[in-house]
């Protein structure tokens, strides 16, 4: 106990447990709305897309300004969205599929365009490692306050907007005949999944981003059915899960963050999928074996009576 | 009397514990024509799948007038449109071909025997002109005509057909019936689940009426009347069931 | 053999390798699948480390294969407690085992050689390195000799299952009451894409695995309409595009791997682009 009260003490855990956190909510949130848009894996496809942005910012203005490397890594993900978009419109090739290959041809362009940076003599390995893996523990007060910028833009956003994007998720026919622009709130949702996406990296990095999405919309889901309810508890699970992560893999040296978010998150999501009251696998399977029972005590009255 | 070439005898099938179907019993006539009838959600489908042993029933034994290891050539299956994937690259011909894959079992290729009868079934549908288009470009009638050839190059004794009357053209629907037809005549069974009331005394000669469970399995002319189809569409015929199963 | 010819035919055999299995999740509808397979294999092969204490064992490979699939296993059920949709079970359980796998590095595995880098990146330039000695003479690069090898291995199963691939992949439950067993034959593919996967990313990396398993095969969709010639052009754009790949990268001295990624890429969009053009001229040619 001693030791989490040292913990809370000490000015670097805070202000990272702070950034997960409202990472966390952010993520919570977009989360959400992703699951349900059966979109989950867009947070993946889009944050690998960074990595070139980050590079062709650094070659074009050649400095390193925080702010500069990030609009780099948010053109990257909107240049992905992009593609993913124009691909599936202009062609029968699938989703999913169009996804997979932006991502891993951007994570390419992204690899070929850092060895560029790399020949270059003011480099200093602008580390990429960092990028795939996140680590929440260089966090400066700086990126939180991106991160905290980042997640009031999206929940004011999100709560002015509730009841259009609350009818597209869950009816895109029926808004569009109540006359709701459907392309704007899909393009408004994607780009806040890239823009979590984007923020997100410096904790968790590309590769995780999509279980920061998916998995506290997926625990909340199992215990509420209500958008409402979903989208609150999903923020607070988010923002536990990064919180919890992080203090964790601070008291062990060299884990890196982001996977250790992921598990708490992660473990948090089985965990509820397992047990959640009516609904969970435990309870459907102690019904499913009541019901067996009376079912079949039934079927052998109705052979009997043959 | 012959041998029935299918008896289901009280199957009960259920998900999760609830039951889906309970308790059908009944046979099918070798050379009939027969319709299941039932409201949605009332276990059509779900009933064809236990029947090809797609689904493990609950209890209840289903039999076919055939051994058991000739069912997967003796059996044909023509889907829903739109249950496959229309991008998929495959042409006409491919599809109708695929009916001949049952009978070569693995590793063996079709042979020119096997490409024959692929196109002359497709020419019985009138879908010849058709065999190098990939089947996503055809209307909903070209393709359910096409897995219709598929079935019928199969050469089977059973054919299950899952709404293949849903959302075809006219001229579709004919060419669907001619087929059934000629296919009873040569001593074959049909399946059909089906939608239209309209149609179910001038197309089939048997019909199975279920919701949940059997309002009624026989011949059309004893058994379809208005008294069974307000039976059959009525839907809280176990209003039990509801609060016991949750 | 000189290097650069070692290295050329290492991709070129290695991306037609990966456009068989590819070409399948693709037509199935998984292409994602293949993203979550090549990061989970780190997790078997670091498993298959601490178990064997030894890097280049072949257990490492038995383990991120087993783990591969298990993946597909895990999305699988989750997906059918209905609980979760496909994609979202997908996103939940590949981080996951992913994380497992990075936080196990570096918790136990930080004193050797096992750097996430070198899962996540790989490394081409290095491939002739490793020389395959036999009686004492060098007789090439390993790389040269394991790609081949992955590659026939990959066409003989494909040639050998394709009839009932083709038709399990197209029409499930067909297949299965024909006498075929879909779900053998789906998890033979998942096997096969993960000892792909785990012999191709040594040299492009996990990352870049899944652009030479689905954007050959996807461009190779939009040209034709059989699937045999998909397995076949996608084979051969995966070549075409590590060949162009490689020689820019030689030629502009960048990251290899990563170039040839991008050619994968290319490739597609000039033929979505002419494919697009081809339309539009012929409808305004009908319409005009």
């Amino acid at each position: 106990m001693t030791d989490l009260f040292l913990l809370f003490q000490d000015y670097t855990f805070c202000v990272v447990s702070l950034g997960s956190a409202l990472l966390g909510i952010l993520c919570g949130v977009l989360g959400s709305f992703a699951v349900l848009r059966k979109q989950s894996l867009l947070g993946d496809g889009i944050s690998h897309g960074a990595l070139p942005g980050i590079c062709a910012a650094f070659l074009i203005t050649l400095c390193k300004d925080e702010e500069i490397l990030l609009l780099g890594a948010l053109a990257g993900g909107v240049i992905s969205l992009c593609l993913i978009t124009l691909i599936t419109r202009f062609s029968k090739i699938k989703f999913d599929c169009a996804l997979a290959m932006t991502l891993s041809v951007m994570f390419g362009l992204g690899l070929v365009l850092l060895t560029f940076a790399q020949k270059l003599p003011n480099s200093s390995q602008a580390g990429l490692k960092t990028f795939i893996y996140g680590q929440a523990s260089a966090m400066t007060s700086k990126d939180v306050f991106i991160i905290l910028i980042s997640t009031a833009v999206v929940l004011v956003t999100v709560a002015i907007f509730w009841k259009p994007f609350k009818l597209v998720t869950f009816d895109k026919v029926f808004s569009q005949v109540v006359g709701i622009k459907v392309w704007m709130v899909d393009f408004v949702l994607s780009f806040f999944v890239t823009l979590a996406s984007v923020v997100g990296i410096k904790t968790v990095g590309v590769i995780l981003m999509s279980a920061m999405l998916v998995a506290p919309a997926a625990a909340a889901r199992q215990w509420v059915s209500r958008l409402e309810t979903m989208t609150l508890l999903s923020a607070v699970i988010g923002a536990f899960g990064g919180v919890l992560g992080t203090a964790v893999s601070s008291s062990f040296e060299s884990v890196p963050t982001g996977p250790v978010i992921v598990v708490c998150l992660g473990v948090m999501a089985v965990f509820s999928i397992l047990l959640a009251p009516k609904r969970g696998v435990l309870w459907k399977l102690i019904k499913r074996k009541q019901n067996r029972k009376k079912l079949i005590e039934r079927v052998k009255s109705f052979e009997s009576s043959d | 009397m012959e041998n029935p070439v299918l008896s289901v005898k009280n199957l009960t099938v259920a998900y999760d514990g609830k039951p889906v179907l309970e308790n059908i019993t009944g046979e099918i006539k070798k050379g009939s024509l027969t319709a299941i009838i039932g409201p949605n959600g009332a276990g059509k489908t779900t009933f064809l799948k236990a029947i090809m042993g797609l689904l493990k029933p609950l209890s209840g034994e289903v039999t076919f007038g055939f051994e058991d290891k000739e069912r997967k050539t003796k059996i044909a299956y023509v889907p829903q449109t739109g249950s496959t994937d229309r991008d998929f690259p495959v042409t006409v011909f491919d599809v109708a071909l695929m009916g001949r894959y049952p009978h070569l079992g693995w590793f063996k290729r079709p042979k020119k025997k096997d490409r024959e009868i692929a196109f002359e079934m497709l020419k019985k549908v009138g879908m010849e002109k058709y065999i190098h288009r990939q089947i996503g470009t055809l209307s909903g009638g070209q393709e359910q005509r096409v897995f219709l050839a598929r079935a019928l190059a199969q050469q089977a004794k059973l054919y299950f057909l899952d709404e293949p009357f849903k959302g075809v053209d006219a001229a579709t629907e004919k060419v669907i019936v001619e087929m059934l037809r000629e296919i009873r005549e040569q001593g074959g069974t049909v399946v059909v689940v089906h939608h239209d009331l309209n149609t179910v005394k001038k197309y089939f000669d048997s019909v199975i009426m279920i919701n949940k469970t059997l309002v009624c399995w026989g011949d059309t002319e004893s058994c379809f009347n208005e008294k069974t189809v307000s039976r059959t569409f009525k839907t809280d015929i176990f209003p039990e069931m509801k609060t016991s199963y949750d | 053999m000189n290097p650069q010819i070692e290295i050329l035919l290492t991709a070129v055999f290695m991306s037609a390798a990966c456009a068989l299995p590819g070409s399948f999740l693709v037509v199935r509808n998984m292409s994602m699948t293949s993203d979550a397979i090549t990061h989970t294999v780190l997790l078997g092969i670091v498993l298959g480390f601490l178990l064997t204490g030894d890097l280049n064992s072949p257990i490492l490979i038995i383990g991120a294969g087993i783990v591969g699939v298990l993946t597909v296993w895990f999305t699988e059920t989750l997906d059918n407690t209905g609980l979760v949709d496909s994609d979202a079970s997908n996103g939940l359980v590949f981080p996951l085992l992913f994380s497992v796998g990075v936080i196990l590095i570096t918790l136990c595995a930080d004193s050797v050689h096992l750097d996430t880098d070198s899962v996540l990146l790989g490394e081409l330039a290095f491939a002739p390195f490793d020389r395959l000695m036999v009686l004492g003479k060098d007789i090439g690069a390993k790389s040269v000799y394991f790609s081949m090898f992955l590659f026939a291995l990959n066409l003989i199963f494909v040639l050998v299952f394709y009839k009932e691939l083709k038709f399990a992949s197209f029409d499930e439950i067909a297949a299965k009451t024909g006498g075929f067993h879909p779900e053998i034959l789906h998890y033979a593919l998942m096997t096969c894409a993960s000892i792909t996967a785990v012999v191709a990313f040594q040299w492009v990396g996990s990352v870049l695995v899944v652009a030479f398993m689905i954007a050959p095969p996807a461009a190779a969709l939009l040209l034709t309409k059989r699937l045999s010639v998909v397995l076949a052009l996608s084979c051969a754009l995966g070549g075409t595009a590590a060949a162009w790949g490689y020689k820019l990268a030689s030629t502009l001295d960048v990251s290899i791997s990563g170039t040839m990624a991008v050619m994968t890429g290319v490739i597609f969009i000039i033929i979505l682009i002419i494919t697009n053009l081809k339309i539009t001229i012929n409808k305004k040619s009908k319409s005009g």
